[in-house]
């Protein structure tokens, strides 16, 4: 079964995925002819590494949409059809769900290979000093957790009811509002709470700490 | 006598306008069982609770003697289903359809599946969102039939299909049940199709039943009347008039139900100014609509007599 779940969400996403696979390949790539210029002229060492990190948030800003966009195809095709197709089928749907989210996984790790192939050979092709070519795996790897993250975020947005993902938009839409109209209404007001709910949120090891941080291709 | 579906007492809501009342319906095993009722009756919401898509309110389903929804993992097993429209991946071609669906499917006959994809004229590269309408209903008895399933579950099967395809279609699932001795479950406001393959039959409106019998009783039972009469009273017959209407002079037809050939005896009792003229037969669909006119309460049993003159 899991194997026909796979085959099928691959047809419905493979015009999708020729373009993350092409562009995990291609983002880590773009830094060779730009550090390959810059050695010739004003690109100095500080210069390659900011490229490096450069090219490490594009990937988490590929990754974070890619592990969106699969969630999203991977749904809206039961979606269209009322999700009749699948609850006619005779397989528990606990099970059901967890094969789609398996093969979403598995259709991220290949925008990871992709992107781990591409640092490797940008790596391979640079001439550069061995200490600055430790990161295309750990940024495959980084990218990995990233994306498999983001994508159960949204899967448990959308497999969770609509009433319950509703509640919890207002909950994140009233800190923000709150952020912005309680300082303005009430100057005395204490809000430091908030950023401190911000950083905890995102510091290493918080719920949202794989996305933050420093991301970087080449760094020291 | 076993059943293949039976529902007990099942309630439904959904929003304020529309429930399912204590709805009680058996299906015999081995029956071709024509689910009968108007737009917005509840055919297909029945069809989703007995499929355990919906969750019920109270009551109990049993399908092929599965408790609905705890096991409804073995009971979708053994069941062919066609929704009422098209519910299949349309990014898939129909060779990748057939191929996905065998995959849920320990009992799936591809070599069914190949001979019902010849007969219905398929091509295995077609993607199924480019399908017409006749092709991808088609695809769908394909698909519920190559399960080879002890219980066919049809909503709508041929609605909006044209005529040689509706006959390819029904022919398909006659072949089948002529093999196989499977149940049939359709659902249908088409009751002429009905007719010639059901021998059972349920009626259903605004989500109550309101008649569940042999086809070959509700064809006999319900007949139409035409009677010369002044006035009779009408709650002493032996059968149940459904309703009446003034036709020519002082004749008037009556739809009647539970109706037998030796009940012409009672017009004798109500004297000459009652006779029985003439008895005929309703098809399905006259008997239906009466069925329904009666149920809604548009025809009164009590209402007197109306004079054509007064009419």
């Amino acid at each position: 079964m899991f194997t026909a779940m796979l085959r099928a969400q691959w047809i419905w996403s493979r015009a999708m995925m020729l373009f993350f696979l092409g562009a995990g390949f291609t983002i880590p790539l773009l830094s060779v002819p730009l550090v390959s210029r810059g050695r010739h002229t004003w690109m100095t060492s500080a210069n390659i590494v900011d490229l490096g990190g450069v090219i490490g948030v594009a990937i988490a800003i590929l990754i974070a949409i890619a592990a969106v966009a699969i969630e999203i195809q991977n749904w809206s095709v039961d979606e269209r059809g009322g999700h009749i197709y699948t609850l006619s089928l005779p397989i528990d749907r606990r099970r059901y769900a967890s094969y789609r989210l398996a093969g979403s996984f598995l259709l991220i790790t290949l925008v990871c290979v992709a992107i781990a192939a591409g640092g490797i050979a940008a790596g391979a092709i640079l001439d550069l000093p061995s200490t600055l070519r430790t990161y295309p795996v750990a940024l495959a790897l980084r990218a990995l957790l990233a994306g498999w993250f983001v994508h159960t975020l949204a899967f448990a947005f959308r497999l969770g009811a609509w009433d319950r993902c509703g509640k919890t938009l207002f909950a994140a839409l009233l800190m923000v509002a709150v952020a912005l109209i309680l300082p303005a209404a009430w100057p005395g007001a204490t809000t430091g709470w908030l950023p401190m709910v911000g950083r905890l949120l995102i510091a290493p090891g918080g719920p949202l700490g794989i996305l933050a941080g420093h991301w970087s291709l080449i760094d020291v | 006598m076993s059943h293949a579906i039976r529902l007990q007492q099942l309630s439904y809501r959904a929003g304020r306008d529309f429930a399912l009342r204590a709805l009680d319906l058996a299906v015999p095993s081995g029956s071709v069982y024509g689910f009968l009722g108007a737009n917005g009756a509840g055919k297909t919401t029945t069809i989703r609770l007995i499929m355990g898509m919906l969750a019920s309110d109270d009551g109990t389903i049993d399908v092929l003697g599965h408790r609905i929804p705890e096991h409804v993992v073995s009971a979708l097993a053994r069941i062919g289903y066609v929704p009422e429209r098209v519910h299949l991946y349309p990014m898939l071609t129909v060779e990748e359809t057939l191929r996905q669906h065998s995959a849920f499917y320990p009992t799936w006959s591809g070599r069914d599946a190949a001979r019902l994809q010849h007969a219905f004229g398929l091509r295995a590269d077609a993607l199924v969102g480019r399908l017409s309408k006749g092709e991808a209903g088609k695809l769908m008895m394909l698909l519920a039939l190559a399960v080879r399933p002890e219980l066919l579950i049809l909503d709508e099967p041929t609605d909006g299909l044209d005529p040689v395809v509706r006959r390819d279609v029904l022919a398909a699932i006659i072949d089948y049940v002529a093999e196989t001795r499977a149940t049939v479950f359709i659902s249908s406001h088409l009751v002429h199709e009905q007719e010639r393959m059901c021998d059972w039959v349920g009626v259903l409106d605004a989500g109550r039943m309101i008649a569940e019998l042999p086809m070959s009783e509700f064809r006999a039972g319900i007949k139409r009347l035409r009677v010369r009469a002044a006035r009779p009273n009408v709650a002493s017959l032996p059968f149940r008039v459904m309703s009446r209407r003034p036709v020519l002079g002082q004749e008037e037809e009556w739809v009647v139900c539970d109706w037998r050939p030796d009940m012409r005896a009672a017009f004798d009792a109500l004297g000459d100014d009652v006779l029985l003229r003439d008895v005929e037969d309703l098809d399905l669909e006259e008997s239906f609509v009466e069925l329904l006119r009666t149920s809604r309460g548009e025809v009164s049993l009590a209402a007197p007599l109306i004079a054509p003159e007064a009419a």
